[in-house]
């Protein structure tokens, strides 16, 4: 019972991670009909840049925090400027993608040569005991670590419905010609959304960096899984990434608990092949 | 009087570029190759580009003619070298069988099973799960150590043929060569072919050519088999070519290294996919001393061309020289 208890607060912190990029890759989605697979790399640069800045340079959590998210957001909008956006308008679909996958590779092998793909311990932000949970005992981060991200969630969900703003997002993400006729200009739009999916990437990669011990190699795992989350939850639906995140989460962390973490690591992909199979669109019903 | 001249220049460097003596050049020079340079590894290098040709080739015909976006053609690279490897260590069968038989059959075979969920998927959907196909590959060839030796690798004997060791002497070379050579003969047959055409349309407009009563999905799983296929051949010459098999040869960075290979050479051009293969497949050797940068620098290289050159080497000579560029 107590590695179950375990398997399973690790499993939700992880889905929750899982949901965040892929929430990351479905409002980019939204805006260019393009999945930036090089967020799964940001996440990574977010967790890593926090074990830097927190527990090897030994500056004070909040700035630190704050200067990352800048980072990470400028960086997501010069992608957009520099890389993608062009070859959108040049190169179609085929070469864009190609480049935001390279792209991610690029990312994730630099920071490998420059941290020489050491992983990194972050302590915890929350410096508590452990909390008995039943049997087991559970480290206080996951459960800061799960708050801020139901918090963040709620914060998107209030953008998105009650902002001029977000309700000109969504407007562009269901019928871009129809919002460019009311007077919604594009290219803000999408830089917009890159920059929100880099948001999302370093606030994620950085609530996440004392659970996961940074490393530079773990961005692919991060994009498939982060995927497969927005596959599962359907791409149309922002939050649908969530739970397809704990759904892949939890299978992979009981998976691990009970067996090896190769099949684990095979059973994201598992999962990919039967949702596609099933139900391509997702597990929700699909909007009118 | 000077543009006339490039002019003049222009159409005979033209008539150069587009005539069959030159074809009939380059394979006499490629024919020739052992006999000039005598030197081994040389010829290991040149195998390595003929290998990069046929696998850039294979590719060429699923992501460059039929314009899907399979992200993961090394998985099948993988599988052509493993299984040609497992077969001929672990059952004792030759190794002409394994490499020229099992090795693409396969990732036939593999290819044929994936492509009943792959081949569901459009744009995103197939990028990212031809990508996690050759990932999750990668893992297993990397932790199945009971069978594939996991990172230390496993050994493969050398090919023998009437008693000869053929790493030693030129017949792995001819033999690879002949394979390349099928496989232009191959694509180049199957894309002047109505097939060609029938490919070209699913590219361009894929409800249209199924209005047009092309069989869309046949041609799309047709053409992936044989792509992979192609790629497995390669794999299979290169268990035999390489001595030792890690499953570094099924990584990321060899999956970058085909992508790279068909967009340097030119997307939907056969004569590019031998460039691609030829001038990129040398790159790993030239790059032997730097191996960790060696992502780093495919990478770059690869962002450079989609963005600048997205026709790739032949699209530039074709451009230059004023004759038509597939689009």
């Amino acid at each position: 019972l107590e590695l179950a208890i375990q398997a399973a607060i690790v499993g939700i912190s992880l889905g929750f991670l899982y949901g965040l990029v892929g929430l990351s890759l479905t409002v980019v989605y939204n805006s260019t009909k393009v999945i930036n697979f090089a967020f799964g790399d940001f996440f990574m640069l977010g967790a890593l840049l926090t074990g830097y800045f927190v527990s090897v340079w030994n500056f004070f959590l909040v700035p630190s925090l704050i200067v990352i998210y800048i980072l990470l957001v400028l960086l997501s909008i010069v992608v957009y400027r520099v890389v993608i956006g062009p070859l959108l308008k040049s190169g179609g679909i085929q070469s864009a993608l190609l480049s935001t996958l390279v792209l991610g590779l690029l990312i994730g092998n630099v920071a490998g040569l420059l941290t020489r793909n050491a992983p990194i311990h972050v302590e915890p932000f929350v410096n508590m005991a452990a909390i008995a949970l039943g049997p087991a005992r559970i480290q206080p981060q996951y459960f800061f670590l799960v708050g801020s991200a139901l918090l963040f969630i709620l914060a998107y969900w209030y953008f998105l419905h009650k902002t001029r703003w977000g309700i000109a997002f969504r407007a562009i993400g269901l019928d871009p010609e129809a919002g460019k006729i009311v007077g919604i200009r594009t290219v803000p739009m999408i830089t917009l959304s890159f920059a929100v999916g880099g948001f999302v990437a370093a606030f994620g990669g950085s609530i996440f960096a004392p659970v996961s011990t940074p490393l530079a190699t773990m961005g692919i795992p991060l994009t498939i899984n982060g995927f497969v989350a927005a596959v599962i939850g359907g791409l149309d639906h922002p939050f649908g990434a969530i739970v397809g995140g704990l759904i892949v989460g939890l299978t992979s962390s009981f998976l691990t608990a009970y067996t090896t973490s190769m099949i684990a690591e095979i059973s994201t992909f598992a999962i990919l092949i039967v949702i596609l199979v099933l139900r391509p669109q997702g597990i929700f019903p699909e909007k009118e | 009087m000077e543009e006339q001249n490039t002019g003049q220049a222009n159409t005979i460097l033209k008539k150069v570029f587009t005539s069959n003596t030159s074809l009939a050049v380059f394979l006499f020079v490629l024919l020739a190759w052992p006999l000039v340079v005598p030197n081994l590894y040389y010829r290991h290098v040149a195998i390595i580009m003929l290998l990069g040709a046929i696998s850039a080739l294979g590719f060429n015909i699923f992501f460059g003619y039929t314009g899907q976006v399979n992200f993961g053609p090394i998985a099948f690279y993988g599988i052509g070298a493993y299984s040609c490897a497992l077969v001929e260590m672990r059952l004792g069968m030759p190794w002409l069988i394994g490499a020229l038989l099992i090795a693409p059959l396969a990732a036939a075979l593999v290819s044929l099973l994936l492509s009943i969920p792959i081949l569901r998927l459009r744009g995103h959907g197939m990028a990212l799960g031809t990508f996690a196909f050759a990932y999750m590959m990668y893992l297993i060839l990397e932790r199945w150590t009971g069978l594939t030796g996991g990172g230390d690798g496993m050994p493969v004997r050398a090919p023998e043929l009437f008693g000869y060791n053929l790493r030693q002497g030129s017949g792995l070379y001819y033999m690879t060569l002949l394979c390349a050579v099928l496989c232009f003969i191959i694509c180049h047959w199957l894309v002047s072919s109505r097939h060609g055409r029938a490919m070209k349309a699913i590219r361009t407009d894929e409800i249209g050519a199924a209005a047009m009563g092309i069989n869309v999905m046949g041609y799309k799983r047709a053409i992936y088999v044989l792509s992979s296929a192609m790629i497995g051949l390669a794999g299979g010459l290169l268990s035999q070519q390489a001595g030792w098999l890690g499953p570094d040869y099924a990584s990321i960075s060899g999956n970058i290294l085909i992508i790279l290979m068909l967009i340097t050479g030119g997307r939907r051009s056969n004569a590019g996919q031998v460039v691609g293969g030829f001038f990129i497949g040398i790159l790993p050797v030239l790059l032997a001393d730097f191996v960790e940068y060696a992502v780093v620098i495919y990478s770059v290289i690869l962002m450079i061309m989609l963005r600048f050159l997205p026709d790739g080497i032949i699209g530039v000579l074709r451009r230059w020289l004023g004759l038509p560029v597939v689009k």
